[in-house]
């Protein structure tokens, strides 16, 4: 399996954008393994699907790159760096700092791609895992099963972020997965009805994801 | 000699002495885990590589899933160390792994010698090793004795999602490549163990991944990737990396397509050396002049 063995422009038919040349909007070639593809395709089906209809079609992904020939998952062909979901009607900009942006609607929307992201990448790195993810998402898919595994900081940070945004859990943003880390993601998963058994359960996390992106994408509270 | 990995991820070392049949030998991991090898030099009379090893602790989450079938395992703990190997003969290697170096994650990416000093670049990792986040230079005079070199500068050597990606020496000064998210740029020592920025180098390689630094005669050559459409373009410079200017590249089997991807430049006797892959098979190519 080669790092390049995939050449392409579009995931899922939706256009792949360069947006750091400004100011022109540029295509993307993205490179990477054929598996991954096949991850970024499913991704870009849920972004499309996940929306409610006023959001419109999803019109282009803006990304920072794919494959990168040197160390780790970029060098691997298994990496893709987002910085922008456009629908018709819609933007959620990681670009543009989302995450920490003044609208709660914004904050929700970016929590929604990124359970969305994690639904297909166990590493997803956010503006909340550290600074250097403060203007894009970061996708990968080592680190193993597609379950929640406290024991990564990328996934504790990201639990604690949708606590706080969907469920005002208040709680302190430090990748540390303690009593109050649990009780509030105990809560979460109680109110969107999905089993606990989130980090033995690839089906149960899954549902987990997709039932809390819905929600922020409509930004209705859980 | 070259170095790299099979597609089932051993590390290897591939040795010639005319450049068209290639003998190729095995780098022992040199403790449990799983050996990326990235850079070679010569050292006197042996070769010293370097790379990382990583160690994982798998965990399976489902007991009811086929123990051939890993799609179920995850992490409890994960550890990647600075890792060299050494060869006098230049087919038995042996290993060892950095743990003075101060970070949980790090690794080294590329080595060079001058003199007596050899000087290894790489990174540092963020909390979980899943990507780089600063600048990493050890230098060492005897290939078993690492210390740290510092790196100064506004950011210190950070480097969001990347890593130092070269190093080579040049006359009386050493020059190495980084890439991080904004694109490539390339640093300056005098004597290997201090570095700074060429500042400069951030407006020309933006949007770059710099790939490898070698040095021919007074000019120095990287080869860079646009992180848009992955172009490779080759530059130059005159000036001690102040000003650079692209040199079309002249290596047909590295001719841009779609499945071509360069990996590193250097100079050997006189002539520009690049290597990379070609439709995922390893080519090596002389001739960039």
């Amino acid at each position: 399996m080669g790092a390049t063995e995939r050449s392409y422009r579009t995931i899922g038919g939706v256009p792949l954008r360069y947006l750091r040349s400004d100011p022109v909007l540029t295509t993307y070639y993205a490179r990477s393994t054929s598996a991954f593809e096949e991850k970024l395709d499913a991704f870009s089906y849920d972004l499309a699907r996940a929306v409610p209809r006023w959001y419109g079609g999803l019109v282009f992904i803006g990304t920072a790159g794919a494959y990168v020939n040197k160390p780790k998952y970029h060098g691997l062909g298994r990496a893709f760096d987002l910085d922008l979901v456009r629908w018709q009607h819609r933007t959620c900009g990681p670009i543009r700092g989302h995450h920490v942006a003044r609208a709660r609607y914004r904050r929700r929307r970016y929590i929604a791609i990124d359970a969305l992201a994690r639904r297909h990448f166990k590493y997803v790195l956010d503006g909340w895992y550290n600074a250097a993810h403060r203007d894009h998402l970061h996708l990968d898919d080592g680190g193993g099963a597609l379950v929640f595994n406290r024991h990564y900081r990328s996934d504790t940070v990201f639990v604690q972020a949708a606590a706080n945004e969907m469920s005002d859990a208040g709680l302190v943003v430090d990748g540390i997965y303690g009593p109050r880390t649990s009780a509030a993601f105990r809560i979460l998963k109680d109110r969107l009805d999905v089993p606990h058994r989130v980090s033995t359960d690839a089906w149960a996390y899954r549902r987990f994801l997709w039932r809390l992106a819905r929600r922020a994408l409509r930004n209705r509270g859980v | 000699m070259v170095v790299g990995e099979t597609d089932t991820g051993q590390a290897v070392s591939w040795r010639s002495r005319d450049g068209r049949s290639w003998d190729e030998h095995r780098l022992p991991p040199p403790a449990p885990g799983e050996p990326d090898v990235w850079g070679v030099a010569a050292h006197g009379d042996r070769f010293v590589a370097v790379g990382s090893l990583l160690w994982q602790q798998p965990v399976r989450v489902r007991p009811d899933i086929a123990a051939e079938d890993r799609s179920d395992v995850t992490f409890a703990s994960a550890r990647r160390r600075p890792a060299v190997w050494w060869t006098v003969d230049g087919a038995t290697w042996e290993g060892e792994t950095l743990d003075g170096v101060g970070a949980v994650h790090a690794q080294l990416i590329a080595v060079s010698c001058h003199t007596d000093l050899l000087v290894a670049v790489g990174s540092t990792l963020d909390a979980d090793g899943a990507q780089g986040d600063g600048g990493l230079v050890l230098v060492s005079t005897d290939g078993t004795r690492w210390e740290h070199g510092e790196i100064s500068g506004p950011d210190a050597g950070a480097l969001p999602e990347g890593s130092f990606t070269g190093v080579t020496a040049a006359g009386d000064a050493w020059f190495a490549t980084s890439s991080d998210m904004a694109g490539g740029a390339v640093w300056t020592s005098v004597d290997g163990r201090h570095w700074s920025l060429v500042d400069a180098s951030r407006a020309q390689f933006a949007g770059m991944t710099l790939q490898g630094i070698a040095v021919r005669g007074r000019r120095v050559i990287v080869a860079a990737t646009s992180l848009a459409d992955h172009r490779t373009s080759y530059h130059a410079s005159l000036d001690g990396c102040r000003t650079w200017q692209g040199r079309p590249p002249r290596v047909r089997a590295m001719e841009r397509i779609d499945t071509t991807t360069v990996m590193d430049v250097t100079v050997v006797d006189g002539e520009v050396v690049v290597v990379g892959t070609r439709s995922d098979v390893p080519v090596i190519e002389k001739g960039v002049g």
